[in-house]
């Protein structure tokens, strides 16, 4: 609390707090201070939070386990009940792209059941949240939210090995665009990773978990919520659709605006985690079994890539395409003759993924 | 500004719109009486420096290291005598835990500096970065430097903020007043609006140092700005006089203005691509067949563009069939990388050491 000097004269100065006040005959002014000064915008821990990028699918729905847009999950043990797809957002509100999950069946989950939409943040992304510790940070999770139901939603805020969670929950009108802010306290107890390459905090939003996936909504525990106990099961409606965009997570008890960053940096964002590439390699062979490599350089990834085809490209005259990754940004392409004469692998497609 | 209201009675309550505090008037004066609603951050400027929390360590991944030159990305160690000490990249502590990696710098003697020794941790930074400071103008702008500090010493540390050519220096000071103990400083220095600076280009603009131990010559009076070269302040602690004695270093940011604002929480894929914009390593591989004597070539594009066309060396290569080694047509995007091949047949060059990047300032 300020303790204003009493009886003070005009233009008397008084300190507090690195602010100095100026009386002016009626009440104290700050001074130095502009009333137009913009809020500070936190950083954004969730990559992609505003679903712009969608490196594997370009908008096409899928119903896979799996990533959807990029650094989003939907997972589930019950394969089947949902469709996921970029589809058009809430405009108005500045996002043109959400992740919608529509219900394929009116499913009543068995007591384990899971079914959520999450990701996964690395560590050395929120070491300063210092979770596990006496100095653990609050942090607000802010979201634009939309759903054909209404009723109360959740999700939850766990550490990776799914020992610690924070369950939450939100009210939504049916079909209505909602912006939801929750603030959560920083963890003070167990054990997770705040430093390094490794998965640390995930966010997820509850699409009907299992009654042994839900608890109590405000409260951290030390076992693994998907949601809060009582919430509305979207995987429980024919049709039930689910749709998410504008995720800011951030330190902090405040919310602040969605960062709007360019597209390069998103993109370059995501390619940390996930990039499709293209290789090829060309030569004139003197004859079968001649082996000829070329480089690969992409951009720089979270860990040494798995890769994996995408395209079959255009071979001629070889009998193997090998692609290999040797560090988190490069690797190389090796093809083998399969007799004398021009041999090559043009325009093969990989996707690299160094995913948590 | 606030506009209280007129005429308040006693225990009349009022919401600042702009900061949330709410305000009470006791009959005498308007009192703040806590927040209405939390208090919006205050608003964070860029950080010139880069990976100043001391994440990326391309060269060693943590591994420690005596020479001069570059320790973790971006951060240089200079010495003018040999084995004074060591550098590398820490786990901070539980002390810190906002701050997980720090630069740390241990003495491996009692080392008293001569005159024209010097002994810091500096970082260059490009000139495009820190055009809007206008240092060398009349409209030079003032910055503030902030970071976390440690060591097993007490006293005052110094270190300084020069110009590439060394024309220009101002020593600052700082207290660290409990041994092995995270201390946080904000130093503000005013703009330089003398002497020659270089504002724009691809070129080094402005150091940053910390002052390990340097000699006489290179220490000055703190808080001013100097026409020569310091490195510290007169006075401050020398760490390599003392055996075993540390510094650590992290959370370090170099902003605009005469405020210390929070540091800057990027992405990881921005901190790389920033650090890699000055030095990058690559694992290229070549197989091909060749007759005798022909130059194979394979080209290599760069994770990301460079300052400037990059020094690229090859620490080790493996060769079978094939020998010399060299890489041409270098540009700040890619090179092509040659290898002669020794008979006809199949030939394989892998650089073992990695193919290695640097346009560092």
């Amino acid at each position: 609390m300020l303790d204003f000097p009493a009886s003070p004269t005009i233009g008397q100065q008084f300190t507090a707090a690195g602010v100095t006040w100026i009386w002016d005959g009626a009440k104290w002014l700050p001074s130095g201070l502009s009333p137009t000064v913009a809020p500070g915008i936190n950083d954004n821990r969730v990559i992609n939070g505003d679903m712009r990028i969608d490196q594997r699918n370009g908008g096409v729905s899928g119903t896979a386990g799996g990533y959807t847009v990029d650094r989003w999950q939907y997972g589930t043990n019950v394969a089947g009940h949902f469709v996921w797809q970029r589809v058009a957002g809430p405009a108005s509100s500045g996002f043109p792209y959400c992740l919608l999950l529509t219900s394929q069946a009116a499913y009543a989950p068995a007591a384990s059941d899971g079914f959520a939409v999450y990701q996964a943040i690395e560590a050395d992304m929120v070491s300063d949240l210092a979770w596990g510790t006496a100095n653990a940070q609050p942090v607000t999770l802010s979201f634009w939210v939309f759903s054909s139901l209404a009723g109360l939603f959740s999700g939850c805020v766990r550490n990776f090995a799914a020992t610690r969670s924070y369950p939450f929950s939100f009210n939504l009108s049916a079909s209505s665009w909602t912006k939801v802010a929750i603030t959560i306290p920083g963890d003070t107890v167990g054990t997770w990773v705040m430093s390094g390459n490794a998965a640390s905090v995930t966010v997820l939003f509850d699409l009907g978990s299992g009654s042994t996936l839900r608890g109590p909504a405000g409260a951290w525990a030390g076992t693994t919520y998907n949601g809060v106990t009582g919430a509305v099961s979207v995987v429980g409606t024919l049709n039930g659709q689910f749709a998410v965009t504008g995720v800011k997570l951030e330190i902090g008890s405040v919310t602040t605006p969605f960062n709007r960053q360019s597209l390069a940096k998103s993109m370059a964002d995501c390619q940390r985690y996930y990039q499709n590439t293209t290789m090829a390699c060309r030569s004139n062979a003197p004859a079968a079994g001649a082996i000829y490599c070329s480089s690969v350089a992409f951009a720089c990834m979270r860990a040494i890539p798995t890769i994996t085809a995408t395209g079959a490209g255009s071979p001629s005259n070889i009998s193997q395409a090998i692609p290999a990754a040797d560090s988190p940004q490069s690797g190389y392409f090796t093809i083998v003759s399969a007799a004398a004469g021009d041999a090559y692998a043009l325009d093969y497609g990989y996707a690299l993924s160094a995913e948590l | 500004m606030i506009d209280f209201p007129a005429s308040p009675t006693v225990g009349q309550a009022f919401v600042d719109p702009a900061t949330g505090l709410r305000w009470v008037w006791d009959g005498t004066k308007w009192k703040a009486s806590g927040l209405a609603t939390p208090p919006l951050p205050v608003p964070m400027n860029d950080n010139r420096l880069i990976n100043g929390d001391m994440r990326i360590d391309q060269r060693n991944g943590g591994v420690s290291g005596t020479a001069v030159g570059y320790t973790i990305d971006r951060w240089n160690y200079q010495g003018a005598q040999p084995s004074k000490g060591g550098w590398q990249r820490l786990p901070s502590g539980a002390l810190l835990p906002w701050f997980p990696y720090c630069l740390s710098f241990t003495s491996s003697s009692a080392y008293v500096s001569l005159a024209t020794d010097f002994f810091q941790f500096q970082q260059p930074i490009e000139a495009d970065m820190v055009s809007d400071f206008a240092w060398g103008t009349a409209s030079a702008e003032p910055v503030t430097l902030s970071f976390w500090a440690n060591s097993n010493l007490t006293g005052m540390f110094g270190g300084s903020v020069k110009n590439a050519a060394g024309t220009r220096s101002y020593p600052f000071s700082f207290s660290l007043p409990t041994a092995q103990t995270w201390t946080k400083i904000a130093i503000t220095i005013p703009g330089d609006t003398a002497g020659t600076w270089v504002m724009s280009g691809n070129a080094a603009s402005l150091y940053l140092l910390f002052d390990l131990g340097t000699g006489s010559t290179y220490r000055g009076p703190a808080n001013a700005w100097a026409g020569t070269t310091y490195n510290g302040a007169t006075g401050a602690v020398s760490v390599v006089g003392t055996n075993g004695g540390t510094f650590s270093v992290t959370g370090v940011k170099l902003e605009i203005g005469s405020v210390a604002t929070s540091f800057n929480r990027q992405s990881l894929a921005k901190n790389m691509a920033d650090c890699q914009r000055y030095y990058s390593v690559l694992a290229p591989r070549f197989d091909g067949y060749g007759a005798a004597g022909v130059s194979a070539s394979v080209p290599i594009t760069y994770p990301t563009t460079m300052r400037a066309a990059p020094t690229i060396t090859f620490p080790s290569s493996a060769y079978t069939n094939c020998s010399a080694l060299s890489g041409t047509n270098i540009q700040t995007t890619g090179a092509v990388a040659y290898v002669t091949v020794t008979a006809l047949g199949a030939f394989n060059w892998s650089p073992s050491g990695g193919m290695i990047m640097s346009a560092e300032l």
